[in-house]
């Protein structure tokens, strides 16, 4: 059990470690506007502040030079798109029942109650890859 | 103008560069941002006097190959087509709002490219653009279902 939490552990450093290179990476690209790869890590840093072992967005820019973070659990989907430098939307949708939330024209660093509580929500909702793995381990 | 020309059954596609991020090696669906219009977009379709319309091909007219041409994606970029049926498309929309997809023809306006070999698939999705009159979330939640619907087409 403890090989199968550490080998978790791994896979999770890993994928944070690619996520922390690709903004490194795109910090410098002139796919995206200026200050766009920072403000995405002032939010993946409030994020992961939020839900410690969260995984990493897909992350792809638009044409016009933002970003949108993914996170697809499931049926939840969830988004945060960096739209300026300081500026960010998010945005969630449960795919079974169709309802939907999310706020644009927030201010990088000012994360209300709702972005909170619903990423909060998302997660929880599903059973932790740590988890999934130990218990599929335990299966073998 | 000519009249407009709406599709209400076929299949369309798009290409994706892999690489780019707006589909990743061995995923099953594009990332949101293949689906959202760019300003250019917003500023032809002003230009024209059109909706906003996002690029698709139609599939009984282009195929992959003379698409890459087109857009010159020579061998070096790889891309991958993503696929859409044209009525899983028109079935996405906000009831509420009356407001749903469509697909049309949209001619290429430039002569040279107009006369390549499967230009004549060119045709654009309206609907997703700033110019309809849903609000930022359901302009997502329309993106968000197009997402659902489309597939990777096999070459």
């Amino acid at each position: 059990m403890t090989n199968v939490a550490n080998e978790s552990a791994n896979v999770q450093n890993q994928l944070v470690g690619d996520w922390q290179a690709y903004l490194d990476r795109i910090r410098e690209s002139s796919e995206l506007r200026v200050g766009i790869a920072e403000a995405a890590r002032d939010v993946w840093t409030e994020l992961t502040r939020r839900i410690p072992g969260l995984d990493p967005p897909h992350a792809a820019p638009t044409d016009d030079g933002e970003l949108i973070m993914v996170w697809d659990r499931g049926h939840n989907h969830f988004e945060v798109e960096i739209t300026a430098r300081d500026e960010y939307e998010w945005f969630y949708r449960d795919r079974q029942t169709d309802t939907y939330a999310g706020e644009d024209g927030r201010r990088v660093g000012d994360y209300s109650e709702d972005f909170r509580s619903t990423l909060v929500k998302v997660w929880t909702d599903l059973v932790p890859r740590a988890f999934t793995l130990s218990f599929t381990a335990s299966l073998k | 103008m000519p009249p407009l020309k709406v599709l209400i059954e076929g299949q369309v596609f798009r290409l994706a560069k892999l690489g780019g991020g707006h589909f990743k090696q061995g995923a099953k669906k594009p990332h949101p941002a293949f689906f959202k219009p760019s300003s250019d977009d917003e500023r032809e379709a002003k230009e024209k006097g059109t909706s906003v319309r996002l690029t698709v091909w139609d599939c009984e007219r282009t195929s992959i190959e003379q698409c890459r041409a087109i857009r010159k994606f020579n061998a070096a970029i790889e891309t991958v087509a993503i696929a859409l049926l044209v009525d899983s498309v028109n079935s996405i929309g906000i009831p509420e709002q009356s407001h749903s997809l469509r697909v049309v023809r949209d001619p290429l306006d430039d002569p040279a490219v107009a006369a390549m070999p499967g230009a004549k698939g060119h045709c654009g999705i309206e609907g997703l653009g700033k110019d309809t009159n849903l609000c930022s979330n359901e302009r997502k939640v329309v993106r968000d279902k197009l997402v659902e619907k489309a597939f990777l087409l096999d070459e």
